[in-house]
């Protein structure tokens, strides 16, 4: 099967003519086996007067005979009797007259549909013994005779009588009534028998080729001219249970069939005719069409699956068992570590299994159970000793990272592969302390040469100092003298400001300044920062303008360092900034705090913002102003130490210095120190 | 005579220090170590030491808390070591003051000076006029005479600065922000921007102190204010 139906509407039709198919072939299968039962094959000749539909109707109307049309007569009978004797013996038989009256519409109802002339039937009453009350049959010939009989009730009488009803059906069936009907609708059914075989073969061989057809079609969908299998929805479920729901839908309309059939079948009864035996065969056809239809589906989900290859791996039951196998792989993994309790709890089973089985004993059934509850105990004990275990481990692993790093475990309480656990936890502890120690200690060297070395260089510097002021004040120089000692003077003062730039920048960065945070109010702060400078600044010639918002803006930093930070900003603004300029000193407020220092700078500026900031760059890149070139650095690493950042933006001669740093949560005015 | 010992063991600055030093009334006595410095303090009367922190055979912590166990002189350290935390501790210890090197040699000139007059000050007996004096530290005001001496030497201060250094010394220790000050001298709701009263204050430490950037008395406290800094 090269092509397959692709479009959805061909798979629709398909499916359409399979269960047409199904309809029919169900159809035909109920009418076969009826017929079969009914004796339709069986016989050369059918012959209706020995049918079982003719018994049938023969006891519901010998049955009606007996307890209705019997006892009515009976009372009729008896009553006319009664006013004959009122009337000879003149007595009042009103009473009578009109009860009479009201019962003989019944009787002559009856007496009509019972005659001769209106049926087929002829039947005799007889009670007691061999007493015939009433009866059409003349003595006849007959198609079928049949007798029955009947416990009633006899209220005139005051007990109990047998009442025998004879039924005769007359040969040919010459009057319309229910007989001749159901004899009529039986002959037809007599006459398609073949047809219906023929019928149903055909519609089966149609169901069975559409199912094959669209087993082989399903799944196939043309992909970018290419054919592949696809699955839908369904296939999520997993095919095991799939069969089971369907299995579970299919009972339920059978169920429902047997239910529903039984009791149409005690309506049908009372329906004459062969449109009750239509009514019955289409429900059950209409069920055969979903049985169908079912069946289908399931088998067409199956076939996709097949063709995936995935049908066994996406059964529920598989998958189970898979991971039944995976958790036992598991444990003969670990083996090692419950050995002790497996065998235990073998032991324990082999002998509740052998307790059970070879003695069975009634009375030893609470022994069976404790040895099973021992079992499980076992088994949990176990499971809790290495959880306890592990546990402990995890406890100490959570420790070191809590930065208890030292602790050290007890190895020895641990058995197996959690003592090698144990062991290394122990190491990684001692690696830790290690670099730990290591880092102090280099740490430590660091903070002691930077102490050692400024003391040092300070000493030398100043016996230089000391000297050359000694010098200059122990007598009269000439110009060249005096200039020579200018120039000693202001180069000793560079080296002192030098090497105290970079034992600070030193200590900035390796850390070793600790600050000390505080609320710092930035309007106040910027308001002393440049009461500092605004006398020196306008030396300079400059102008320092200040702005801060209404609101006040809060940080929490060392207010020294900040202050050294500023000092930095603002000497360098005071060296470097052009004359007869403004120098900006801004606090703002955002997501964080900001300040910022901008100055026209004096000289180009040919380098960039970033450069700036590292060590000994300067503005001037042929370093002939003067400054160590440290500044910005110290103030760099000072800001971050406060937990701030600095960027600097350089904008052809405008320079731009911005601090940033996180506002701190409003608290009323600090307290008295 | 003020008689003034030098310890430090590089002779080189003991000299120079001599030569800064010398005066018609002063005496200037010199070691090299920290024993040879209490050995001194011990057998003379002496007014003021000026003592090196790094020194062999004692230092000069150890030394000066030896000498402060009998005696009460003024103590000035010198040292190599600018750290804050060695500063604040050598103050706590016991100096009075601290200079740095290397050191500028008029400012060691002002220091021992200033800390003559207040040691022979605070020795000696206090004429206070009443209850209007204010005396914090070496900061003398007689609220009387609108007069400011510091270490017994006056200060000539304008009246702005005079009434800020009052409201300071009314309350050593509190800290003062510059609104604060503004509204109690000038009496006026201040303005957000306002350094006048930083201003202001500098001015005063350029004639209180002497090192204004590293002040005894008058301190900053930044971001919140300013202060007088309370007993010695």
């Amino acid at each position: 099967m090269k092509h397959y139906p692709y479009k959805v509407a061909y798979k629709a039709i398909f499916t359409v003519v399979g269960l047409v198919f199904a309809f029919f072939g169900t159809a035909a299968v109920l009418c076969v086996t009826y017929f079969v039962a009914a004796g339709f094959y069986s016989q050369k000749e059918w012959d209706y007067f020995k049918s079982g539909s003719l018994s049938r109707l023969n006891y519901l109307n010998a049955s009606e005979i007996a307890h209705t049309y019997y006892p009515n007569l009976y009372r009729y009978r008896m009553l006319e009797e009664e006013r004959k004797a009122l009337t000879e013996g003149s007595g009042s038989a009103d009473r009578v007259s009109a009860e009479l009256d009201q019962l003989y519409p019944k009787i002559h109802q009856d007496q009509v549909r019972l005659s001769p002339e209106n049926t087929n039937l002829r039947f005799s009453i007889i009670v007691g013994d061999s007493n015939i009350f009433e009866s059409t049959y003349q003595g006849e010939d007959y198609g079928s005779f049949e007798t029955y009989s009947f416990t009633i009730n006899n209220e005139d009488l005051g007990q109990q009588e047998t009442v025998q009803i004879d039924m005769y059906l007359m040969k040919p069936l010459t009057v319309a009534d229910s007989y001749y009907q159901d004899s009529w609708s039986y002959q037809k059914l007599y006459d398609i028998r073949y047809l219906v075989i023929v019928q149903g073969v055909l519609s089966w061989v149609g169901m069975v080729a559409v199912m094959v057809y669209m087993i082989c079609a399903a799944g196939h969908v043309e992909i970018e001219g290419r054919d592949t299998i696809v699955q839908n929805g369904f296939h999520l479920i997993p095919f095991d249970l799939l069969t089971l729901l369907l299995v579970g839908l299919a009972n339920l309309m059978a169920y429902i069939r047997s239910h529903y059939s039984s009791s149409l079948m005690d309506f049908f009864h009372l329906v004459r005719g062969s449109q009750v035996f239509n009514y019955y065969a289409l429900s059950i056809s209409i069920m055969g069409m979903l049985d169908f239809g079912l069946i289908m589906f399931w088998s067409m989900s199956l076939a996709i699956r097949a063709k995936r290859h995935n049908l066994w791996e996406q059964m529920l039951l598989v998958r189970q068992l898979g991971w039944m196998k995976d958790q036992i792989k598991s444990i003969w993994q670990h083996l090692s570590i419950i050995r002790k309790g497996l065998i235990w709890t073998i032991v324990l089973t082999a002998v509740s299994i052998t307790v059970g089985v070879f003695l069975s004993r009634p009375d030893l059934t609470w022994a069976i159970v404790l040895l099973c509850l021992a079992d499980a105990l076992t088994a949990l004990i176990l499971i809790n000793r290495y959880q306890i275990a592990r546990r402990r481990l995890g406890n100490q692993i959570h420790q070191m990272a809590e930065g208890n790093i030292e602790q050290h475990i007890d190895e020895t309480t641990f058995s197996g592969e959690l003592a090698r656990e144990a062991q290394d936890l122990n190491r990684i502890s001692d690696v830790v302390k290690t670099a730990v120690d290591e880092r102090t200690r280099s740490d430590r060297l660091k903070t002691e040469l930077i102490t050692n070395v400024s003391h040092d260089i300070k000493t030398p510097l100043t016996n230089i100092i000391n000297c050359s002021d000694l010098l200059r004040r122990s007598g009269t120089y000439d110009q060249t003298q005096t200039h020579y000692l200018d120039v000693l003077t202001e180069q000793s003062e560079k080296m002192k400001k030098l090497i105290e730039d970079l034992i600070e920048a030193s200590k900035a960065s390796t850390g070793n300044i600790k600050p000390q945070m505080g609320q710092i109010d930035l309007c106040e702060f910027l308001n002393q920062v440049s009461g500092e400078y605004t006398e020196r600044l306008k030396v300079a010639g400059l102008e320092l303008v200040l702005s801060c918002p209404d609101q006040p803006v809060q940080i929490m930093a060392d207010g020294a360092l900040l202050y050294r930070v500023m000092d930095n900003l603002l000497s360098n603004a005071l060296k470097y900034s052009q004359k007869e300029t403004r120098v900006y000193l801004s606090v703002s407020a955002g997501r964080d705090a900001a300040i910022m220092v901008r100055n026209v700078s004096n000289y180009q500026l040919n380098v960039s913002g970033e450069e700036l900031v590292t060590r000994f760059v300067r503005g001037d890149a042929s370093r002939h102003t003067e400054g160590s070139g440290l500044g910005l650095s110290i103030a760099l690493s000072l800001t971050q130490l406060m937990g701030g950042t600095m960027k600097i933006d350089v904008d052809g001669d405008l320079f731009k210095v911005v601090l940033n740093f996180p506002l701190a949560k409003a608290v009323p005015a600090a307290a008295d120190t | 005579m003020y008689h003034i010992l030098i310890c430090d063991d590089e002779k080189e600055i003991v000299q120079a220090l001599e030569i800064y030093l010398k005066g018609p009334d002063i005496d200037i006595l010199t070691a090299y170590n920290g024993q040879e410095a209490v050995d001194l303090v011990k057998s003379r009367t002496i007014h003021l030491i000026l003592m090196d922190i790094m020194m062999p055979v004692k230092d000069g912590i150890s030394a000066m808390k030896e000498i402060r166990a009998f005696s009460n002189v003024p103590i000035i350290l010198l040292t190599a070591k600018s750290q804050d935390e060695d500063m604040i501790s050598g103050l706590d210890q016991g100096a009075d003051d601290y200079i740095t090197k290397p050191f500028n040699p008029d400012e060691v000139k002002a220091r021992v000076r200033s800390s003559l007059r207040r040691y022979i000050q605070l020795s000696g007996s206090d004429s206070a006029a009443g209850r209007s004096l204010i005396q914090v530290g070496g900061i003398r005001l007689d609220d009387e005479a609108k007069s400011v001496t510091v270490d017994g030497q006056a200060v000539s201060l304008t009246r702005t600065e005079y009434e800020i250094l009052k409201l300071l010394m009314s309350q050593p220790g509190k800290v003062f922000s510059s609104k604060e000050i503004y509204a109690d001298v000038w009496k006026d709701n201040p303005f957000g921007a306002e350094n006048t009263v930083a201003v202001h204050i500098r001015h005063l430490r350029e004639k209180m102190e002497i090192d204004p950037a590293r002040p005894r008395y008058l301190k900053v406290v930044w971001g919140q204010g300013y202060k007088i800094e309370g007993n010695q």
